[in-house]
């Protein structure tokens, strides 16, 4: 009977078990929790830092956003010296990739427009619109550079 | 190789409770110590009554997050500090004008029959109170203005009859003391004095008194983005869109200071811009009394220090390290250099960038940030610059005002296209903030917008010109169309 009531006390614990939600959490945690929960392989932002400087395209800065706006497992937002702005999402999967740039498309497209939206295997590039010929020039490399990387 | 350049734990600092974030309600910790004392916003523009054109209206409000319902003492003013409306008309950061208001509190003691002897009643009215009929009225407020300028101090006085203290109305305790709203407002309105202002030829209007909170903002979107869903922060490229949730002080009042002045006389017959800014101070010591008696619950004495500083919203909320906001609030203009890189080098950009980069959010790259500095200390060039820099409100009282129903809730920041000035930019009204500020000026939208590089070029601010919005409107249909222009307070019972 003991055994029973045991039993019948796991279970319940269990039913009612549930996994703290991501958007819940203060943005410091879920930074931390979205560093800690990077894929195994992805085309990584390092990746691109490296790659586009040796073309001469040197970013100034760069940092972790987070990524649940795109339903992203990791993001970096990096921006070159001439001012264009770059996001690089990691993802579970190409599919998860494919789904978080129609949900970046649905929910962006119209509030922020002039943007290009790539992906290879599973992560997702995000270039915003130049500013103007330089730029653009940087953005069709960003592009094309991306495009060329392998996951990692 | 590349360090990011705001760390987790940084950015979990900034995001750390801190009590609650409006314009400038409780903003620094020693503020919260002295809630009658806290300046929660200011306003100055071009009056905007009809056939009030040559005025100026400046309007002060303190003590936040009143509860309508906050008896027995509501919310009188501290009778042990002075509150200014302090004036710069020569741009020199300093102070040529100042309206100091100081308020005396004065109990009836009313007394009800109990068993035979008279016992005081612990409330501040024990019937209602009318214009004609303050005889249930145990508590009441009034007040001194002086103004004052280098070297010669003078008492504002009722134009009508020449006396020197003017009636404060009773808080809105409720509809069965003071009646409904339009009663009340009736009864509010008969406390707006007209004026007569030594060295000011034509007379102006004083009103102090309790109006509904007259700041907007929704603070889950705009304080705690991780909970927002992006698509509203960055959609408000429409009044729907700016319009989704309620503001998060919709039941609160405040005690508004406003004063309307004519043009000229605020000008002092120098140039056309002025800045102006709201300040509190009280004495330097107090000590309790340790057998209090009503009229004396502490004595207080030494110098006037100043502890609240008002002017333009959100700067000491938002833009001020934790560790400088309460200097910030002893500080006067004159000596803002040593809190520019608050302004140079802001934060909240970059915490935004952190919320939505994701999606190709970027902060602006240039630093010192040069438009900022030009919004906030020292005016826009060929509009409201007045060759000072430091932070106040400045108005070009040279610009016409635009009447209640034209106004635009985004003001004079439609009048840039990528920081350029284009008078005849489509919805440019130069009237209003960061040309002075209208109550119906929904400054929240216009800061996260400009901070997030709205007046520089697009190559500086690739994100610049994003309709970011707190999805809570304020405009001008929210406020009345006549002096003192905000509305009716809440009941403290319906």
């Amino acid at each position: 009977m003991r055994f029973l009531l045991l039993l019948l006390i796991a279970g319940c614990s269990e039913a009612h078990a549930v996994a703290p939600k991501k958007a819940k959490l203060p943005l410091g945690e879920q930074l931390v929790r979205e560093a800690s929960a990077r894929p195994k392989r992805a085309v990584r932002p390092e990746q691109l830092i490296e790659a586009l400087a040796a073309k001469g395209v040197t970013i100034a800065r760069h940092r972790q956003v987070l990524a649940s706006p795109v339903e992203a497992s990791y993001c970096e937002a990096l921006t070159t010296a001439q001012g264009l702005g770059l996001a690089l999402c990691e993802y579970a999967d190409a599919d998860a990739a494919a789904n978080g740039r129609a949900q970046s498309k649905r929910a962006f497209d119209r509030l922020i427009p002039g943007r290009a939206l790539d992906t290879n295997a599973n992560s997702l590039l995000t270039v915003t619109a130049a500013g103007n010929d330089e730029g653009e020039r940087q953005r069709e490399l960003a592009r094309r550079t991306f495009a060329a990387l392998q996951p990692r | 190789m590349f360090k990011p350049r705001l760390t987790i734990p940084a950015l979990m600092a900034l995001l750390a409770p801190s009590g609650a974030l409006a314009s400038s309600h409780r903003e620094a910790p020693f503020i919260t110590k002295n809630p009658k004392a806290d300046a929660t916003d200011f306003y100055i523009f071009k009056s905007y009554e009809p056939g009030r054109q040559d005025y100026v209206t400046i309007i002060a409000n303190y003590q936040p997050f009143q509860e309508p319902y906050g008896g027995p003492n509501f919310f009188n003013m501290d009778p042990e500090a002075i509150y200014e409306l302090n004036v710069d008309n020569d741009g020199d950061a300093k102070e040529d004008l100042t309206f100091r208001f100081r308020f005396d509190t004065q109990l009836k003691d009313l007394a009800v029959d109990a068993g035979g002897k008279k016992t005081s009643v612990p409330l501040v009215n024990i019937g209602p109170v009318s214009v004609n009929d303050a005889s249930n009225q145990n508590v009441t407020e009034s007040y001194t203005v002086q103004v004052r300028r280098p070297g010669k101090n003078e008492d504002v006085t009722n134009w009508k009859d020449g006396s020197k203290v003017f009636a404060k109305p009773l808080d809105y305790v409720g509809t069965k003391s003071l009646g409904a709203p339009e009663q009340y407002e009736a009864y509010a309105k008969a406390h707006v004095h007209d004026i007569k202002i030594p060295g000011c030829e034509a007379q102006g209007r004083v009103f102090v008194g309790q109006r509904k909170e007259s700041f907007a903002v929704n603070l889950g979107v705009t304080f705690d983005l991780v909970n927002a869903p992006a698509s509203i922060v960055a959609g408000g490229t429409t009044r729907e869109a700016r319009s989704l949730a309620p503001s998060s002080l919709d039941e609160n009042n405040v005690t508004s200071i406003a004063l309307e002045l004519p043009v000229a006389c605020l000008k002092g017959g120098k140039g056309d811009i002025v800045g102006a800014w709201t300040a509190a101070s009280v004495r330097q010591v107090r000590i309790v009394n340790p057998r209090s008696t009503y009229e004396l619950p502490s004595f207080e004495g030494g110098a006037w220090t100043q502890i609240s500083r008002l002017s333009n919203p959100l700067v000491n909320e938002l833009v001020i390290g934790l560790k400088d906001k309460d200097l910030f609030n002893n500080s006067k203009p004159k000596d803002d250099a040593q809190f520019a890189d608050y302004v140079t080098n802001p934060s909240l950009p970059e915490l935004l960038e952190v919320l939505f980069g994701s999606a190709g959010v970027v902060a602006p790259n240039v630093f010192p940030r040069a438009d900022l500095v030009a919004a906030f200390l020292t005016g826009v060039p060929d509009v409201n610059a007045n060759g000072s820099t430091a932070e106040m409100q400045r108005l070009n009282t040279a610009l016409p005002a635009t009447e209640k129903g034209k106004q635009n809730s985004l003001g004079a920041a439609a009048c840039f296209v990528e920081g350029v000035l284009k008078l005849d930019n489509a919805g440019c009204d130069p009237a209003g903030f960061p040309n002075g500020r209208r109550p119906g000026d929904d400054v929240v939208d216009i800061a996260l917008r400009v901070s997030m590089g709205y007046l520089l070029p697009k190559a500086s601010a690739p994100s610049g010109q994003i309709a970011f919005t707190d999805a809570t409107l304020q405009e001008d249909s929210q406020f009345d169309a006549v002096f003192p222009y905000l509305t009716t307070p809440l009941p403290g019972a319906p």
